[in-house]
C-alpha cells in the first residue's frame, strides 16, 4: 500500500494535448476513480502511472519514491486491462503465478499465495483450464487474482467491467468493494461509466480533456458541481440547463429564466443578493423537478411551472418526462411508473429551490462554491 | 406409404445431398491437386519402379539400387542434408530478426517494409548470378575489398580467394543466396503472427514485471508458434527442393535438385532421374512428420514457466 502523488504531470501526442498539468494526491489505501468521457485521458494516466506510457513532464511520486523515470517491470504496480489480458496459452494457474515466478518468490508462497487468491475470489476448481474456456466473469477475476497476489502498492484498474452483462457488473462491483475492504490497497479505478464510479469510490477525479474538472467524493460531485461540464456528467438523467438572470423580488433574491422566476433558499438567495443583473446559467436535475401529486407539503421556494408532456421513457421503476412549457423551453424531469401519463396531457411541476444549481456561463463554474466563496 | 416411412426414406438422401453440397466448392481443388499432383507422383513412382529392356521397360528396383551403390548420390543426399538442416534454422531466425526489426511502429516503416520484400520480387536465378558475380574468382567484389582494393577498407587477405571451391564455402554462398531470397516470406509469415498479439498481453507481463528476453521467450514465442511452425515446415520443403543455387553457386557438388537434372540431362536416365525425386519426395515427408512432432512437442512445453 501506498500513497500516489501525481505533479503537474504532462501527456502530448503530436499536437494533441491528452494530460495537461494534472495533479493528483491520491491517499494510501483509498479506492478512487478516474471518470469521464472517451479520450479525456483517464486510461493514459493509468498507463502514465503503471510505466507503460512515457511522462513528457511532471512527476510521479508512489509511496515517497519517485516512479516518473523508472520502468514498468520495476514498478509495484500491478494493472488489470480491460481486455484482461490474459496469457491464451497458460492455465488459470499459470497466470495468475506468472508475476510471482518472474520475481523468484519462494514455491511454497507462490503456492500459499494461489490459494489465497483463488478462494478470495471463488476461482477454485478452474487451475487447469485456459482462459478460452472459462466466461468473462472468471477470466476478470482471474485478472484480479493476478494482480492482487503481487501485493502491489497501487492497483490499477482499466475499465475492467466493461465487457461484462449488467447482472454480472454488479456482483462484480460488490467483489470488488469487499476485495478493497479485504486487501486495503490504494486502487486507481478507470471508467466512463458514472455508476461504476458513484457506486465503489471514495474520491472521483473527473476528467475533461486531459484536465481535472472536480476531484471529490461521489456525493459532492452529485450534489455540488464544481463546473457545467461536472452537472453535465455526472448524474443520470442529465441536468437540465437554462438561461437565466439573477434578480431580486421582494427582499429574495432568485433567478429569471424562460421557465419562469426560480426561487432559491434563504442562504443561497442572500449570497446572490449583490449580483442582481448578472447572467447565469441554471442547472437543475431531473430529480429535482416534481409532479404536483409527489409533494405533500410544498415549500416556500418551489417554483410552480406548467408544462406539455412531449415525450414519455420508460426506464424502469420510473419515467423519464420531456415537458414543453409556454415559451417552447424543453424540461426533464422524473416520475413514478404509477403515473399513467401519455403525451400531449399538461401538467403542473415544482422544482426544489434548494437544489438549483448557478453556474458563470463564461468561467464555466458554479457561482455557489462549497467554501462560501462566490 | 406413410408419411414417417417417407422421412425415414429421405434421411440418408438428404444427408448425401448435404455432404455432396458442401465438397461442391472444393472440386476445382481437388481436380487440380488429383491432375497436377497425384497423377504426377503416381507417373514418377511407375518410372522409378522400371526400368528399360529392349524397347519396352519392366517393373524393377534396379534404379533405386544402382543410385544408391553411386557415389554422386550418397553425395547429394549428404550435401542436400547438410543444407536443409543448416538453412532451415537461418531462414527461421533471419525472419524472426527481420519482422521484429519491422514489428515495432517507426517512420517509414511501410518503405523499409517494401525495401525488405525486393529480394522476393528478383528471379533466384537473378539473385543467385549477383552473387555468383560479387564472389567470383579472381575478380569479384568481394575478393577485390578483401585485397584492400576498395580504400579505405583494408587489405584483409593476401592471394583471391576462390569461393566455390571448397564444399564449405560453396555450400554457404548457396545459403546466403537462399536465406536472403526467400527471407521476406520467413519474415511476413512472422510478422503476421506478431501482429496477431494483443499488445496488451505484453503490456500486463512488462507491468508484473517481465523484463524484454522474459516477455519474448514466456510470452511472444509461444504465441507464435504457430507462425514459425509453419516457417519452418515450409522452409525445409523449399530446401529439399532447391536446385538453383546450388546450381549456379556450388556447381562443383551434387544436391539431390542438381542430380535429377544429371540424371535426365546428361546421362539421359530418366529411371534414376524419378528414383531420385521419390527419395526427395520421401526426405520432405519424414522431415515434414518429424518436426510436425517436434513442433507438437514445443507447443506443449513452450507455454508457461
Amino acid at each position: 500500500m501506498a500513497d500516489v502523488v501525481l505533479k503537474s504531470l504532462m501527456k502530448r501526442y503530436a499536437n494533441h494535448v491528452v494530460a495537461d498539468r494534472l495533479t493528483l494526491t491520491i491517499n494510501d489505501g483509498e479506492f478512487v476513480t478516474l471518470l469521464g468521457p472517451s479520450g479525456c485521458g483517464k486510461t493514459t494516466l493509468l498507463r502514465m502511472i503503471a510505466g507503460l506510457e512515457k511522462v513528457d513532464e511532471g512527476e510521479i511520486v508512489i509511496g515517497g519514491r519517485r516512479y516518473t523515470d523508472l520502468p514498468a517491470q520495476k514498478r509495484n504496480c500491478a494493472m488489470v486491462f480491460q481486455s484482461y489480458a490474459l496469457f491464451p496459452h497458460m492455465t488459470v494457474r499459470n497466470n495468475i503465478i506468472f508475476g510471482l515466478r518472474l520475481k523468484k518468490v519462494a514455491p511454497i508462497k507462490i503456492e500459499q499465495k494461489l490459494t489465497w487468491a483463488m478462494n478470495m475470489l471463488h476461482l477454485k476448481g478452474l487451475e487447469e483450464r485456459l482462459p478460452r474456456q472459462i466466461s468473462g466473469g472468471q477470466r476478470q477475476r482471474v485478472a484480479l487474482a493476478r494482480a492482487l497476489v503481487l501485493d502491489p502498492d497501487v492497483l490499477l484498474l482499466d475499465e475492467p467491467l466493461s465487457n461484462l452483462d449488467a447482472a454480472l457488473r454488479e456482483t462484480a462491483i460488490e467483489e470488488l468493494k469487499n476485495i478493497h475492504r479485504k486487501v486495503g490497497t490504494t486502487i486507481i479505478y478507470v471508467t466512463h461509466n458514472q455508476i461504476e464510479a458513484m457506486t465503489m469510490s471514495e474520491r472521483i477525479a473527473l476528467l475533461n480533456n486531459g484536465r481535472i474538472e472536480q476531484y471529490d467524493t461521489p456525493r459532492q460531485l452529485y450534489d455540488h458541481p464544481a463546473t457545467i461540464f461536472t452537472a453535465e456528467f455526472v448524474g443520470s438523467p442529465s441536468m437540465n440547463f437554462f438561461k437565466g438572470e439573477i434578480s431580486i423580488e421582494g427582499r429574495t433574491a432568485g433567478v429569471r429564466t424562460s421557465i419562469g422566476f426560480l426561487r432559491l433558499n434563504k442562504d443561497r438567495s442572500q449570497r446572490i443578493m449583490s449580483m442582481e443583473g448578472k447572467e447565469v446559467t441554471v442547472g437543475i436535475r431531473p430529480q429535482n423537478i416534481y409532479y404536483v401529486e409527489h409533494v405533500a407539503q410544498r415549500r416556500y421556494t418551489d417554483a410552480n411551472i406548467e408544462l406539455v408532456i412531449e415525450l414519455v421513457e420508460n426506464m424502469g421503476d420510473r419515467s423519464l418526462i420531456v415537458g414543453k412549457d409556454s415559451g417552447g423551453t424543453l424540461v426533464r424531469f422524473m416520475v413514478t411508473r404509477e403515473e399513467e401519463l401519455l403525451p400531449g396531457r399538461t401538467m403542473r411541476v415544482f422544482i426544489d429551490g434548494r437544489s438549483i444549481h448557478l453556474f458563470d456561463p463564461l468561467l464555466k463554474l458554479n457561482i455557489f462554491r462549497r467554501d462560501g466563496t462566490i | 406409404m406413410s408419411s414417417l416411412n417417407k422421412q425415414v426414406m429421405a434421411a440418408p438422401f438428404k444427408k448425401c445431398r448435404d455432404a455432396v453440397v458442401k465438397v461442391w466448392p472444393l472440386l476445382p481443388a481437388m481436380l487440380y491437386l488429383v491432375g497436377f499432383q497425384i497423377i504426377v507422383l503416381v507417373y514418377l513412382l511407375a518410372l522409378s519402379f522400371s526400368s528399360p529392356r529392349g524397347n519396352s521397360t519392366v517393373p524393377s528396383c534396379s534404379s533405386f539400387a544402382l543410385i544408391m551403390s553411386d557415389r554422386r548420390f550418397r553425395e547429394a543426399l549428404f550435401n542436400t542434408t547438410l543444407f536443409t538442416v543448416a538453412g532451415t534454422p537461418l531462414e527461421l531466425i533471419a525472419g524472426l530478426v527481420f519482422a521484429f526489426l519491422l514489428y515495432r511502429s517507426f517512420i517509414l516503416r511501410n518503405i523499409i517494409r517494401s525495401v525488405f520484400l525486393i529480394p522476393l520480387a528478383l528471379p533466384a536465378l537473378v539473385t543467385a548470378m549477383m552473387i555468383y558475380v560479387l564472389f567470383d574468382y579472381p575478380g569479384g567484389h568481394v575478393n577485390h575489398l578483401l585485397l584492400g582494393n576498395y580504400p579505405p577498407f583494408p587489405a584483409i587477405i593476401g592471394e583471391p580467394i576462390c569461393w566455390r571451391a571448397s564444399l564449405l564455402t560453396a555450400l554457404s554462398l548457396s545459403l546466403v543466396g537462399k536465406v536472403w531470397r526467400d527471407m521476406p516470406i520467413s519474415m511476413l509469415i512472422i510478422l503476421a503472427g506478431l501482429n496477431g498479439i494483443d499488445p496488451e498481453l505484453l503490456d500486463a507481463a512488462k507491468s508484473m514485471g517481465a523484463s524484454l528476453r522474459q516477455r519474448f521467450f514466456r510470452v511472444i514465442v509461444p504465441l507464435i508458434i504457430p507462425s514459425i511452425s509453419v516457417v519452418v515446415l515450409l522452409r525445409s520443403v523449399e530446401m529439399w527442393k532447391e536446385f538453383i543455387f546450388p546450381f549456379v553457386l556450388a556447381g562443383r557438388y551434387r544436391f539431390l535438385g542438381t542430380l535429377i537434372d544429371f540424371y535426365y540431362n546428361e546421362t539421359g536416365n530418366p529411371h534414376h532421374a524419378a528414383a531420385v525425386a521419390i527419395i526427395m519426395v520421401t526426405c520432405i515427408v519424414g522431415t515434414t512428420l518429424v518436426l510436425h512432432k517436434l513442433l507438437d512437442v514445443l507447443k506443449r512445453y513452450a507455454a508457461p514457466l
